[in-house]
């Protein structure tokens, strides 16, 4: 076991505007560099040049990493030719290809493709690369897990209730929909500004469940004894 | 190993079995039930923390932790603690909580007694690190929580740092692993590549290197606490939540 450079009293991580606790590695912030392994693009902000720039999927010019999920890594890239615009592209890591991976993946498309509502993450187009490794292109935010929002721009009770309602109503349009996300949770809320004003954004519905539309017609969604979400946030039943 | 960066295979550490696969097969001497003590070796201290939090002094906060190992090793016990989530830390968690429950201790106590200590804990490095937990801010719980999580990050610092050492690259290592969680500007890219006679240009490339290590490591670290390479990415979120609530 090693000791890693504690220091003695809580500082203030200069990314993510979170507590560093006594005792930290190198003295870095915990959360940051468990952002590293992951989802949170923009805690790392590590999009330097290197070899991502090849062109995984036809037509999008990938600009950097924003992160690398359990099934996908989901890079910033540029849709080339006609309209062109920033997009989030989540593609399946080819090495996990399996028919249930597969089938969540699929659900996951079809879930968002369903979402209308200016708080959900927009689809643009989804399909399958030349290797056959299937994609989807969404809407970019450039934003903060809800937690840290709320921590950096220091939100007082109303302001954190009015975004709380923004997220209900996200939710309650998934639910007309048929919709159930299954793992509502801060780091699934992305809180971007548009005018100054936060807005936030529900994301990855990779395991969402349709309640009464089918999401899929691949049989192997999920056993049924699987645990799926997060237990921090998943509801008791 | 003479390749341009740390390869997977320098200074490997970890089994890719999953813990609960080991478990099955921990008894004697088996290659199992090794690759099991090593992990339980690594997370110790989150052990140690939640028994001292919970109130007992150091000596015996040492070997209960040492007694804990021994039980859930060698003698298997806690075999009807729930291990339907799959997750190491939740499993010790449940479990060391039984043990230090008075009616599993009395239970318990005549199979003890009389063996080898199973762990190497340093009693003085231990309480070096439990004095500097916070005070009473945190329950034995939460405590566990954050520093299964700590020292997830630690073990996985580590193995890089060994890797950098054993290719000769200490120096890299020890400038450029401050810029893991992206505070590089171009100037201070510049600063750092100065001392290690590289470029701005090679320095960057040098940490976005070491940072695809550091990730591909916490992955397999993770992996090794986890019943399937598909809670990865839950528990890795799970780790980032236990220092924000």
């Amino acid at each position: 076991m090693t000791e890693s450079g504690a220091e003695t009293s809580p500082d203030s991580c200069p990314e993510c505007g979170g507590t560093i606790p006594p005792g930290a590695p190198l003295g870095r912030c915990p959360v940051c560099l468990l952002g590293i392994g992951g989802d949170s693009g923009s805690v790392t902000g590590d999009t330097s040049p290197d070899g991502d720039s090849e062109q995984l999927v036809p037509g999008y010019r990938i600009t950097g990493k924003l992160g690398e999920g359990g099934f996908a890594v989901v890079y910033e890239a540029e849709r080339e030719g006609g309209v062109r615009r920033k997009v989030a592209l989540k593609v399946l890591r080819a090495e996990l290809v399996s028919p249930r991976v597969l089938a969540r993946f699929e659900a996951e498309r079809q879930a968002l493709a369903l979402m209308d509502h200016p708080d959900i993450a927009t689809v643009y187009e989804a399909g399958e690369s030349p290797d056959g490794i299937p994609y989807v292109a969404m809407e970019l935010i450039d934003g903060l897990p809800l937690t840290d929002y709320i921590s950096r721009k220091q939100l007082g009770r109303r302001e954190r209730l009015v975004l709380l309602r923004r997220i209900c109503d996200a939710v309650q349009h998934a639910h007309w929909k048929g919709v159930i996300h299954r793992d509502l949770k801060p780091s699934n809320i992305l809180v971007t500004e548009i005018d100054g004003r936060p807005e936030p954004r529900v994301i990855d519905f990779g395991i969402a469940r349709a309640v009464d539309v089918s999401l899929t017609d691949r049989t192997l969604y999920t056993d049924w004894h699987q645990l799926l979400g997060t237990p921090g946030y998943m509801s008791p039943e | 190993m003479n390749g341009k960066d740390p390869s997977p295979e320098v200074g490997r550490a970890f089994p890719e079995t999953p813990w609960t696969m080991l478990l099955e097969a921990r008894h004697d001497d088996t290659l199992g039930g090794r690759a099991l003590s090593e992990i339980c070796a690594l997370y110790w201290y989150p052990v140690y923390a939640y028994i001292r939090r919970r109130g007992c002094a150091a000596h015996e906060a040492e070997d209960l932790t040492q007694e804990f190992f021994a039980s859930f090793l060698q003698r298997g016990d806690f075999a009807k603690v729930d291990r339907a989530k799959g997750r190491l830390r939740s499993f010790l968690a449940t479990a060391v909580s039984h043990f230090l429950s008075q009616d599993w201790r009395k239970k318990s106590a005549q199979k003890r007694g009389g063996g080898q200590p199973i762990l190497s804990i340093d009693a003085n490095e231990a309480e070096e690190r439990y004095r500097l937990e916070p005070a009473d801010t945190l329950s034995p719980e939460k405590l566990f929580e954050r520093r299964w999580a700590m020292t997830v990050i630690e073990n996985v610092m580590e193995e890089l740092r060994r890797e950098y050492e054993k290719q000769g690259k200490s120096d890299v290592f020890g400038v450029l692993s401050g810029y893991l969680t992206g505070n590089g500007s171009a100037a201070t890219y510049a600063e750092a590549a100065g001392p290690l006679g590289m470029s701005e240009d090679a320095a960057k490339m040098a940490v976005h290197r070491m940072r695809k290590r550091f990730r591909d490591l916490l992955h397999r670290h993770i992996a090794a606490t986890v019943d399937s390479p598909e809670e990865i990415e839950a528990e890795r979120q799970w780790m980032m939540d236990a220092f924000r609530t």
